[in-house]
């Protein structure tokens, strides 16, 4: 018969510590470890994993359907692979996008996003080098994707550790939007034209920016805010 | 049964629809009984006394199938096994690994368990499946049990007035439910990985804890809520929160106390005694007193009707029944999430003393209850009697035990003598 010094309640012959605070059982009167069977066995139950596995073959085969039926009628053709280059590249970036939460174990929005930026610049890549690429995939689409990946990486980031709040997650999508559309133009003048003549983008970046200056008043302004609450609750 | 009978099948009772909606891959509400006898269990009798039991449990027989609109249970022809225990029980039923049986049984060294997925039945309906276990597993042991003190005599068909849905046949039409639960406060803990259940088994002398109850003037179950909160409440204290939250504990009732019915499915409701520390600090007389009075109060024919009556009635909306059963599981739910668990702090169920004819007694030793984890709430606690043992069964998901502590030496503080089992590995 064993108690513990800091609870006073009595404790299994085989427990070596209490089980309410931790505190180490030390009975001088028996010196040998007590054999006793344990009132709870070894053995532990495991719940069975998720079929992950079977979901990724699952999709990788729905996948392979279009892009081989495709590639069978473009070769029954054309006797090579023209068009349907473009649908093996577009169900590619479908498949990445759909079986990447299967592939991996734990799910880390930076490992999908990383990802899913692979896929969508192999895609791009493809389609460029299949009509005869005029370099719009280096100058225009590779520095739009990793634009998009980093922004909407660090707004993620960014609210995951509670810097950006509320409204304040909105104000910072749309104003990377903005310097996206603001981007775009210079890219695109850079490839057409190699001179940079800001123009349309100014039609987009005036709304967005007027947007952003609401939303941060919006949100400095709590009696505005409440004003809006009140009206709009439901 | 013969061939080419139709399969029998029931709908299922007002509680029983809320667990298939709520339950998810990793969980479902499953709570278990268990009786430790005085000699090792042979395991093939336990199995025969199974196969013999099973075809006489009525809506135990059954498995869990989908319809359109609602599920259903349905005569299940597979044969149910005995299974081996684990070190952590109560994880979710796989209908695969039983044989689509919504139970389990499980035999290890002295103790039969039998675990209960609570669409099937409640405390009640499980125990009365556990003794007429024992009593068929005593019957192929040599012994003659009598079929008395709600033994099942197995000779016997299942009896329809067994599978009644006591709901419907007690709910008012006309009468509303009066009040509306408020969010309670919530334990917080390190969460123990994959599917650990922590269990603290206390033992203590019926006989002396309802002496300490009797000092009280309160009944064991007002005694051992009052406790319990007492508990929580020095965990709220030390845990000193930005907002105060009421200390709610949910306590099942047995509702066949209070309606004439023979059914062994579900029929139970719940009463959630609170302390609200906003209000001032409480000492332990005055905590019982609310207990006592709290439950005095809403343990009535009236409020009990009341409170189910509002759940049938929204069965029964015709709304709710046309709606296709993935868009009902999306919103019970969603319900389930905002006005479920977080309303209460924690459950203690009492299923009280087991009765049993004294020809069975003679080879038992104690009988425990235990709930499984719950979704939301961490610790959970599960009391029955047997003889002169009441044990106490803490059931946690969480490293900590500070309910548990706070519980038992609260108890030893009184004098009373307490004796501990656990699986916890410390």
């Amino acid at each position: 018969m064993s108690y513990c010094v800091n609870c006073g309640v009595e404790l299994e012959r085989t427990q070596k510590k209490c089980p309410l605070c931790g505190v180490k059982v030390i009975n001088p009167m028996e010196k040998e470890a007590p054999e006793d069977k344990k009132t709870f066995p070894e053995t532990r139950d495991e719940l069975k994993k998720t079929e992950r596995a079977f979901w990724f073959k699952f999709i990788s085969i729905i996948c392979v359907v279009p892009i081989a039926t495709c590639v069978l009628l473009n070769l029954l053709y054309d006797s090579r692979l023209t068009w349907s280059v473009f649908v093996i590249a577009g169900v590619f970036m479908l498949w990445a996008f759909s079986t990447s939460p299967f592939y991996f174990r734990k799910f880390r929005y930076i490992t999908m996003m990383s990802v899913d930026l692979a896929a969508v610049l192999t895609g791009l890549f493809v389609i460029e080098s299949m009509v005869a690429g005029k370099g719009w995939f280096l100058s225009i689409a590779l520095p739009v994707a990793v634009y998009c990946f980093v922004s909407l990486g660090i707004v993620i980031y960014l609210t995951r550790i509670k810097i950006l709040k509320g409204l304040r997650v909105t104000s910072a999508l749309v104003l990377s939007i903005t310097l996206l559309i603001f981007m775009l133009e210079i890219l695109i003048d850079l490839y057409t034209a190699s001179a940079i003549s800001l123009f349309w983008s100014w039609f987009v970046i005036a709304p967005c920016l007027s947007i952003v200056l609401l939303l941060f008043i919006l949100e400095k302004n709590q009696r505005v805010r409440e004003a809006f609450a009140r009206r709009l609750h439901f | 049964m013969k061939e080419n009978e139709p399969t029998k099948w029931y709908r299922l009772d007002n509680a029983a629809k809320l667990y298939p909606a709520i339950k998810s891959r990793k969980w479902t509400a499953v709570f278990r009984v268990s009786v430790k006898m005085l000699e090792t269990v042979d395991r093939d009798l336990l199995s025969q006394a199974l196969d013999a039991t099973v075809g006489r449990m009525g809506i135990f027989s059954c498995r869990l199938r989908a319809g359109l609109f609602w599920y259903y249970f349905e005569k299940n022809k597979k044969r149910a096994r005995v299974m081996e225990d684990a070190i952590n029980p109560c994880i979710r039923l796989y209908t695969k690994e039983s044989g689509g049986y919504l139970f389990r049984v499980r035999a290890h060294d002295k103790r039969i368990s039998l675990e209960v997925f609570h669409s099937v039945s409640d405390g009640y309906g499980a125990t009365t499946f556990l003794k007429t276990l024992v009593a068929e597993y005593l019957k192929l042991k040599g012994y003659d049990i009598p079929a008395t003190h709600g033994v099942l005599d197995c000779s016997e068909p299942p009896k329809e007035e067994e599978t009644e849905d006591g709901f419907l046949r007690y709910y008012n039409k006309k009468s509303v439910k009066a009040w509306k639960e408020t969010l309670a406060y919530q334990i917080k803990g390190t969460k123990e990985k994959g599917h650990t259940l922590n269990i603290v088994n206390g033992i203590i002398s019926v006989k002396d804890i309802k002496a300490v109850a009797k000092k009280y003037d309160v009944s064991l179950t007002d005694f051992l809520v009052g406790v319990y909160i007492q508990a929580l409440y020095t965990i709220q204290k030390n845990d000193a929160p930005k907002k105060i939250l009421p200390i709610k504990v949910s306590v099942p009732v047995n509702l066949r106390a209070f309606f004439d019915t023979r059914t062994m499915r579900n029929f139970s409701s719940y009463v959630n005694p609170e302390i609200n520390a906003n209000w001032g600090d409480y000492t332990f007389e005055e905590i019982l007193y609310v207990v006592h009075h709290y439950l005095r109060h809403t343990l009535t024919k009236k409020q009990l009707t009341a409170k189910m009556s509002k759940n049938v009635k929204a069965e029964k909306s015709i709304f709710v029944r046309i709606m296709p059963l993935f868009i009902k599981n999306i919103i019970i739910n969603a319900i389930f999430h905002i006005a479920g668990e977080s309303r209460i702090t924690g459950t203690l169920t009492n299923l009280g003393i087991i009765d049993m004819p004294d020809e069975m007694a003679a080879h038992i030793e104690r009988f425990d209850a235990m709930l499984g984890a719950l979704r939301y709430n961490k610790v959970s606690c599960a009391v029955c009697a047997f003889g002169d043992i009441l044990n106490i069964c803490f059931t946690s998901t969480i490293k900590e035990a500070d309910v548990e502590r706070e519980f038992f030496t609260f108890l030893v503080k009184m004098g009373l003598h307490v004796k501990l089992e656990t699986n916890r590995e410390v």
